[in-house]
């Protein structure tokens, strides 16, 4: 699976805040939440987002690769990911 | 002996900036000056002569004849106090990727303004200008620029999105290009590249990116190639939405 992002989802990050924004609907992303959604682009795996996430925040692969695999599908359950 | 023909006082600051200064000019493209001066109509005034002399066409704009080149001067004068206001607004807290007060608080010509500012190179009242300069939060201009074209961009999407629904292919592919360009806008003026006009975008994303780049290849595709059949428009639409995305999604991470 390469999850993908969902063109009518527009993302908007300021100084203090990163959102997913679709509709009159706007979603908070934490630091790693945006990491993880970021690295979405249809070209990655899970296990090469798990990765990519891992190395920026200094963390064993394994740890964050269930983490990864709940946002993920957590996004994909209100459409604000796709199946690539 | 520009700084004579204009009648700068001590105090004025005098620079000259636009497209010819970055390189991207041609020999169809103005010079443009710019000063600061405490008193607009002092200003008028004191130029008065300067207008009658060589040739000016009112208030604002000095046509130098004479010049080697013909190239043609155009002079825009501010006060330091509108510079002033411009700062503030420009140094508000407010963040312009959050708020879209913020991202509309300063006119286009403002913006275009304090662009010319930042690359301006001076002529007279050197150190003047370069203390103004460091007052000026430029780094915010670039989130600014982003902010309005994402905005922009926003519209476009949500209107080739309803138009591709309701198979109004054309009007799809209208507004999925506007989308691609203001995401393009918005990524350029992102990573620096603030000069407001549409006039260079090339020359603009030729300097950032270079034409190797799969970006711009891209981008430069989706521009110059549109769908030639029906069944080939959901495609196309869906293929610049996506590659909008990608660059709406990198201008506005930035910090």
């Amino acid at each position: 699976m390469k999850p993908c992002w969902v063109t009518d989802v527009r993302f908007r990050k300021g100084r203090r805040n990163a959102f997913l924004v679709r509709g009159a609907t706007a979603f908070k992303l934490n630091d790693t939440g945006l990491a993880i959604w970021r690295a979405c682009d249809g070209t990655r795996t899970l296990d090469e987002i798990a990765s990519l996430v891992a190395t920026s925040f200094g963390q064993e692969q394994a740890v964050v690769r269930a983490d990864c695999e709940e946002f993920v599908n957590d996004l994909l359950g209100l459409r604000l990911l796709r199946v690539g | 002996m520009l700084v004579e023909r204009v009648a700068c006082e001590v105090g004025d600051v005098l620079y000259v900036s636009g497209s010819t200064l970055e390189g991207f000019g041609n020999p169809r493209s103005d010079l443009d000056l710019f000063l600061l001066t405490h008193s607009v109509e002092n200003f008028m005034g004191r130029s008065r002569d300067a207008v009658t002399r060589f040739g000016g066409k009112g208030p604002g704009l000095i046509v130098l004849p004479g010049n080697p080149s013909e190239r043609t001067y155009d002079i825009e004068i501010h006060s330091f106090t509108s510079l002033e206001r411009i700062i503030r607004k420009l140094a508000d807290d407010n963040d312009a990727l959050e708020s879209m007060d913020a991202a509309y608080a300063l006119a286009l010509s403002d913006l275009n303004f304090l662009h010319r500012l930042r690359i301006g190179v001076a002529l007279y009242g050197a150190e003047t200008l370069d203390a103004l300069r460091a007052r000026v939060p430029f780094e915010r201009l670039r989130s600014v620029l982003a902010a309005r074209r994402l905005t922009e961009y926003d519209k476009a999407v949500e209107d080739a999105l309803g138009a591709l629904e309701g198979r109004q292919l054309e009007t799809a592919v209208w507004n999925a290009r506007h989308a691609l360009e203001c995401a393009f806008d918005a990524y350029l003026a992102s990573r620096g590249e603030t000069y407001v006009s549409p006039k260079w975008k090339f020359e603009k994303a030729r300097r950032l990116l270079g034409t190797e780049h799969p970006l711009f290849q891209q981008f430069w595709t989706f521009e110059c190639n549109g769908p030639l059949e029906d069944r080939e428009t959901s495609a196309w639409v869906d293929g610049a939405l996506r590659l909008g995305q990608r660059l709406a999604i990198d201008a506005a991470a930035i910090e």
